[in-house]
């Protein structure tokens, strides 16, 4: 039986291989994909935010503000004047400027100095920058207002400059206190974060994603078989029913394997997606995943009658758990029904799962319950398929 | 264009038999803006953010009570945070990494110890991996809150050492009561040409997209007479091979465009999304996208012998069509390099032009858009029409 079962998945890739189209669309379309994601994700991680910076004060006070912005890591200044900032923010080329209106150095002085923050209000950068900035005003505001009571009490002691630079110094190199934002995951810590980029995950969503959409082009091949009269042919033959099913399964299940190993190989290979912190956990949620999919596939391709509406179905479908999952967008920002949602379906799990395992590297062990409940959702959905397939 | 436009009619006619088929296509896009909706609904409007944090203070002097203080007393904060208060940092990590816990703030036992003795001491801020976007906020507002402490701290040392005994007023910390409001940070929150909500923007994404699937779905059709002979019979007609590839495509296209109009009105009745003011604009948009979709049947047609081999490689295509084009990464994030491989995706160009009308402009400033898209639906068709096979 089990040879039964692999002749006719060999069956499926000799098929395959004997299509150059269509193996082209397995290897070539998956490596350009990764690398596209590749591309945006690496680039995205390493890309500074661009802060419009406008010194209309052109004083030396308002030339720190712009020092102490540039030697945030995450930010890179570029100045500009106040009407292309305005043109460029509204024209939604960039989040933020950072604008010091004439006589900001001499407000500093007198204790009334604006800093202007002009900003998209729907933007997530513009927030990042604004706590920055924030911290900056306070760090001024504090040596301005020493050097002010300094020099009151004190008017040989030296002007209210030499004062402020004095104060101020005492800010380098290291202040008194510091906040280290370290995204933690077991046993290893990255960097110092501050700005949230939330592209990293996508890598993640978007393979999710698209998996789905090669089990049910795969998958889909039942129905044409059904059409072509092959599987009642194949019935003929001295195979059980269930032999068939699943060396089409098998075959579905190999083609997905090969088109996740693609993506998931190059991208850590060649784009830093850090899939491979724990091989056999990305493995146990994938190959689950997949099986899952695959189901699901199979499911759909018996309960439709005809081709057409199984492609009506198929981008809906996998667009649809794809977005209730989280492959689209970080589940954090929907709302808690929709949270909920997302567990009772497989793209939400496999989601899950790889979170936990790549990106908060807990193991093999997190992987265990998704690749468990991926399982289940396989089974259930590969039984009713089996059970209502019509092989003519 | 008798014949023509009568193949068209026909698989039409072969479509609407198949009432699963056509409702499923028609109310497919439907359905998916609909999730969208649900999804997206609520978010940008006001705090969608409910991030749980801790903090844990070890601290044994007053440093540390104050930052508990300022970080618990805020509503700003509270509206997007809940945070609680935790007395062991372990355990508080392994939240964090766990993902339990979005963000935390963990004091050092020694905070005020070395504040007073004057070395620097650094504040932990773990952050789940997983949930980057809450993560960063909670750390821009800790940064803002140590800040303000270092300011009081330096100038209070400044002003110690310049003017010793100097009989300033100390608050409760033994820190000298001071301002620090000389300069105010004010936040002018500019008119946008034309902010686009995220649902919209994904409505725009999504139609871009899903009209291409109706180039697939035509793509099988082909391959399906093709099997069945009925193509090759065709050919025996009077037909033209031109003919036929162009009533196969405006079937495609004529569906497609069916499928657009339900897409449109569906989601400017029943889901705010506004399309723009030049409904004829974004409906050209629209067909010009459908044009492209028929294009691509054909190509997709030649490309795959079988249905599987198709369904195989259209929603491959269809995903990098829509990644070049911005329907599932923001353009700005793609590396610059790919930028010029843009102009080779309908999906792109369709986009563009619906954000465009979305931002208030009209069909002149999408009229190089529409250009675009029907100039690579031609070359697919031209393609298509080149290379498929008819038995």
């Amino acid at each position: 039986m089990i040879r039964k079962i692999l002749s006719l998945a060999w069956l499926n890739a000799i098929q395959l291989l004997r299509n150059p189209a269509e193996l082209a669309g397995l290897i070539l379309l998956p490596l350009a994909l990764t690398l596209l994601f590749g591309a945006s994700f690496s680039a995205g991680q390493v890309n500074a935010i661009e802060v419009l910076f406008v010194d209309e004060d052109g004083g030396r006070y308002a030339a720190q503000v712009g020092e102490l912005i540039d030697a945030e890591e995450a930010f890179e200044l570029r100045e500009v004047n106040r009407t292309e900032a305005e043109a460029a923010i509204s024209a939604g080329d960039a989040s933020v400027a950072v604008l010091l209106p004439e006589g900001f150095s001499e407000g500093l002085e007198s204790a009334d100095a604006t800093i202007e923050l002009v900003r998209n209000p729907e933007s997530q950068n513009a927030f990042a920058v604004f706590s920055v900035v924030q911290g900056i005003a306070v760090r001024l505001s504090g040596s301005a207002e020493a050097a002010r009571v300094i020099t009151n009490v004190l008017p040989s002691g030296g002007g209210f400059a030499d004062v402020y630079d004095a104060v101020d110094a005492k800010w380098e190199p290291e202040p008194p206190i510091s906040a280290e934002g370290r995204v933690v995951s077991a046993s290893e810590v990255r960097g110092d974060s501050v700005i949230a980029s939330g592209a990293t995950q996508s890598s993640i969503g978007f393979t999710v994603w698209f998996i789905l959409f090669m089990t049910f082009g795969s998958a889909g091949g039942i129905l044409e078989e059904r059409e072509q009269g092959t599987l009642r042919r194949l019935m003929v033959a001295p195979v059980s029913r269930t032999t068939i099913l699943v060396g089409k399964v098998l075959g579905t299940v190999f083609a997905a394997t090969v088109q996740a190993l693609i993506l998931v190989l190059v991208g850590a290979l060649f784009f830093d997606v850090p899939w491979g912190r724990d091989p056999l956990g990305v493995a146990l949620v994938l190959g689950a995943y997949i099986l899952a999919g695959t189901g699901l596939a199979v499911m759909v391709s018996a309960l439709v009658r005809t081709r057409d509406q199984m492609s009506g179905l198929s981008p809906l479908v996998s667009t649809g758990l794809a977005m209730i999952g989280g492959c689209m967008w970080p589940l954090e920002i929907v709302s808690s029904f929709m949270q909920t949602l997302a567990k009772f379906t497989p793209t939400g799990w496999a989601v899950m799962g790889l979170t936990d395992v790549v990106f908060r590297n807990q193991g093999a062990g997190a992987a265990v319950i998704p690749a468990l409940v991926l399982v289940g959702f396989a089974s259930v959905m590969l039984g009713i398929g089996v059970k209502m397939l019509k092989f003519e | 264009m008798g014949r023509l436009w009568r193949i068209a009619v026909k698989d039409l006619r072969i479509t609407v038999r198949d009432r699963g088929a056509l409702l499923v296509m028609l109310a497919m896009p439907l359905a998916l803006i609909f999730i969208l909706g649900s999804a997206l609904g609520n978010v940008g409007e006001g705090d969608s953010l409910d991030a749980e944090v801790a903090i844990v203070n070890d601290d044994a002097g007053e440093i540390g009570d104050r930052f508990v203080e300022g970080l618990t007393s805020a509503e700003e904060i509270d509206a997007v945070f809940n945070v609680h208060i935790r007395e062991d940092s372990d355990a508080v990590r392994t939240e964090v990494e766990r993902g339990d816990l979005t963000a935390a703030l963990v004091i050092p036992a020694d905070l005020t110890e070395k504040v007073e003795s004057g070395e620097p001491v650094a504040l932990e801020v773990p952050q789940d991996p997983g949930s980057e976007i809450s993560a960063g906020v909670w750390t821009g507002v800790v940064r803002a809150g140590v800040a303000h402490a270092c300011a009081q701290i330096i100038t209070g040392r400044a002003i110690a050492e310049a003017l010793p005994g100097g009989g300033l007023p100390m608050s409760g910390a033994g820190m000298p009561e001071l301002g620090f409001d000389s300069v105010d940070v004010r936040e002018i929150d500019i008119e946008m040409e034309k902010q686009i909500p995220m649902l919209s923007y994904y409505a725009a994404a999504m139609s871009g997209m899903f009209l291409l699937f109706g180039g697939m779905f035509g793509a099988f059709s082909f391959a399906r007479e093709r099997r069945e002979q009925t193509l090759a019979r065709m050919m025996a007609t009077p037909a033209s091979a031109k003919e036929i590839v162009g009533g196969k495509a405006l079937g495609v296209a004529v569906i497609g465009a069916l499928q657009f109009l339900v897409l449109l009105a569906g989601t400017s009745l029943l889901f705010p999304v506004d399309w723009g003011v030049g409904t004829l604009a974004v409906v050209l948009v629209g067909f010009a996208e459908v044009v492209a979709a028929a294009g691509f049947a054909m190509a997709l047609a030649a490309l795959g012998k079988t249905e599987r081999a198709i369904g195989g490689i259209a929603p491959a295509l269809i995903m990098l069509f829509s990644a070049l084009g911005g329907a599932m990464i923001p353009i700005e994030q793609l590396p610059s390099w790919l930028h010029p491989l843009q102009v080779v995706s309908p999906v792109y160009w369709t986009i563009d032009s619906f954000l465009e009308l979305m931002r208030g402009g009209g069909l002149v400033d999408v009229l190089p858009g529409i250009g675009a898209v029907l100039l690579i639906g031609m070359v697919l068709l031209g393609f298509g029409a080149w290379r498929v096979r008819y038995e």
